[in-house]
């Protein structure tokens, strides 16, 4: 069956993936280091954080898109469609709310750390605006994909609503 | 108040009618701030997201999950299974023994009880309804053995609530290791006794033993066994032995992981990938439960909630064992609603005030949290334990609740002894 997830997403997916890998490798080099040459790469722990950021943000649209989030289920699954399409509608228009608010609170951080030419303290000594953009990246695709999770949601509600209707006796 | 009031009833609305736990989280949380601090509280949001998502001790996570999808694509989970019963189908029971045995070794190189119950549930549940066992028992001894995932060290949510107190990873791990022993050890002497005036299982088990004396039964086995057993060895000895940190040391596990599913399951590009994406799917999902809590409890200490909680607990001038008792009650009701991860990051920011007051000790009460939601994996609607297997079994809920109950009894009673007798999980980590 083809992959019908959106192809941003996929890509973030490919670069968590490879973020996960890139970690790997990167405490693997520095045991070996530390190790077989009493030496330090000095770097591995802050590069593995920012890792952990883009595993984490990247990865999330395509659990978001297979609804893979854990929910409490209680009354979700136990709904009939329409209902359980307007519940998840309320639900993806909080979500988005909030999505929007870590975006701006997030956005005003970077802008913060830009303005203000923060640099790290460790052997890499970047700015930090670098690394945090990978958290407006991914919350911009968690917002677009909550976005296009409503509109579905709402096309399918439409359909059932039009189906109703054709049923009814004129 | 009624502002804090509106916050609890919508979050628990939106939370009962299905909305996903992070957003349900952030929401509590960022209402909580708006409503004593007003929007100016909200301006920590960004920092607290960046520092949550960049906590270097929760990389540890998605290695721990990686070394278990490289085990579980390499075949190591059937040999396992395979070694096991060779030592263990002498003791009454039989396989059933060899579930818990299984889970429990499993999850020592497992931080997640539904990796361990599912893993060692695909491979049992076959063989246990060739055998013509008794299912509802062995669903309760799967269901069971899976939950020991979170208890027996490297554990997920041991480490995201080592994260959210502050407290030494390694030192919870290393609490969890006795009791996480014994609780399975309870489990297997509860096997036995329900097996012991019953007679042998079925004809297979006697030809298939007869099969092994002739094929240098003891080489087979420790063949089978080893392999799992040398992966735990090393990341335990490595942690443990202070020459590695628990992220690195999952680092190495999933080296030898990746070196074992390439010459026992002959990894092809393709199962690699696939073993990367659960990894990162399963780590996503866990990780943002905890970015969402750190905002959570962010809010929770720069309001005061936190406190306020403890002032209506002392309040109730309960002793401290009366104060655990009623959390095992709290607990067990949550634990039907929750699943483990929201019940670390929901409950610990509100109770940290109350357990200092109380002069509970941090690790033990990692430990105690852990048997808590082992028993709420257990417990129906919401045991993910009973899901997992009832998926894998595709057998009735009912009977594989029904079988898990006895195992929820042991759990409560083993739960006492830890009050009772705090060093089972305090002797370890202070040695």
């Amino acid at each position: 069956m083809p992959d019908s997830t959106p192809v941003p997403v996929r890509m973030l997916d490919r670069v968590a993936g490879g973020a996960l890998l890139l970690m790997l490798a990167l405490m693997m080099a520095e045991i070996v280091a530390r190790g077989a040459f009493e030496a330090s790469l000095y770097v591995t722990e802050e590069v593995c954080s920012y890792l952990l950021a883009v595993l984490v943000f990247f990865g999330l649209p395509r659990v978001m898109l297979q609804d893979a989030l854990i929910r409490v289920d209680v009354l979700h699954s136990r709904l009939s469609e329409r209902y359980r399409l307007v519940v998840n509608l309320i639900c993806f228009v909080v979500s988005i709310i909030i999505a929007a608010v870590f975006l701006y609170q997030i956005g005003r951080l970077v802008m913060s750390s830009y303005r203000r030419d923060i640099v790290t303290t460790s052997g890499l000594e970047i700015h930090i605006y670098l690394p945090q953009m990978i958290m407006i990246v991914g919350f911009l695709a968690i917002f677009c994909v909550l976005v296009l999770l409503t509109v579905r949601t709402l096309r399918r509600l439409a359909e059932i609503q039009q189906a109703t209707r054709a049923k009814k006796p004129q | 108040m009624i502002g804090i009031g509106l916050i609890v009833v919508a979050s628990l609305c939106l939370l009962i009618l299905g909305m996903w736990i992070p957003f349900v989280l952030a929401l509590a949380g960022m209402g909580l701030l708006i409503a004593f601090k007003g929007i100016a509280g909200l301006n920590a949001v960004g920092f607290v997201t960046w520092n949550a998502v960049t906590n270097f001790t929760l990389t540890a996570i998605p290695l721990y999950i990686l070394m278990a999808e490289l085990l579980l694509r390499s075949g190591l989970s059937n040999r396992l299974y395979r070694g096991l019963n060779r030592l263990t189908r002498v003791l009454p029971g039989g396989l059933l023994q060899t579930n818990i045995a299984g889970c429990a070794v499993f999850a020592a190189v497992s931080g997640s009880s539904v990796t361990t119950a599912a893993t060692i549930g695909s491979v049992a549940l076959p063989e246990l309804q060739r055998r013509g066992y008794p299912m509802r028992m062995a669903y309760g001894s799967l269901a069971a053995g899976g939950s020991l995932g979170i208890l027996i060290p490297p554990s997920i949510p041991l480490i995201v609530y080592g994260a959210l107190v502050e407290a030494s990873v390694v030192k919870l791990f290393l609490a969890g290791i006795v009791p996480g022993l014994l609780l399975a050890l309870l489990f297997m002497a509860f096997v036995a006794t329900a097996f012991w005036r019953r007679s042998p299982i079925s004809e297979p088990v006697a030809a298939e033993a007869a099969e092994d004396e002739s094929q240098d039964s003891l080489q087979r086995t420790l063949l089978d066994i080893l392999p799992t057993l040398s992966v735990i060895a090393v990341v335990l000895v490595s942690l443990y032995g202070g020459w590695a940190t628990p992220t690195e040391a999952a680092a190495v596990g999933c080296a030898i992981g990746l070196i074992f599913a390439l010459f026992y399951g002959g990894l092809t590009f393709e199962s690699l990938r696939s073993a990367v994406q659960s990894a990162v799917s399963f780590s996503a999902i866990m990780l943002f439960i905890v970015v969402a809590a750190m905002v959570f409890s962010y809010a929770v200490t720069i309001t005061g909630a936190g406190r306020m909680v403890t002032d209506v607990v002392l309040s109730l001038e309960l002793s401290k064992t009366s104060f655990l008792v009623v959390l095992i009650l709290v607990f067990a009701v949550l634990g039907c609603l929750l699943e483990s991860m929201s019940m670390v990051v929901i409950t610990v920011p509100l109770l940290l005030p109350a357990l200092v007051s109380y002069d509970i000790d941090k690790i033990w009460f990692g430990i105690f949290l852990m048997i808590m939601i082992e028993l709420g994996q257990l417990t129906p609607p919401l045991g993910i334990n009973l899901f997992v297997i009832q998926g894998i079994s595709s057998a009735k809920f009912q009977d594989v609740a029904v079988g898990a109950l006895p195992y929820c009894v042991l759990i409560v009673a083993f739960t006492l002894a830890i009050i009772m007798f705090p060093h089972i999980a305090l002797w370890l980590p202070n040695l």
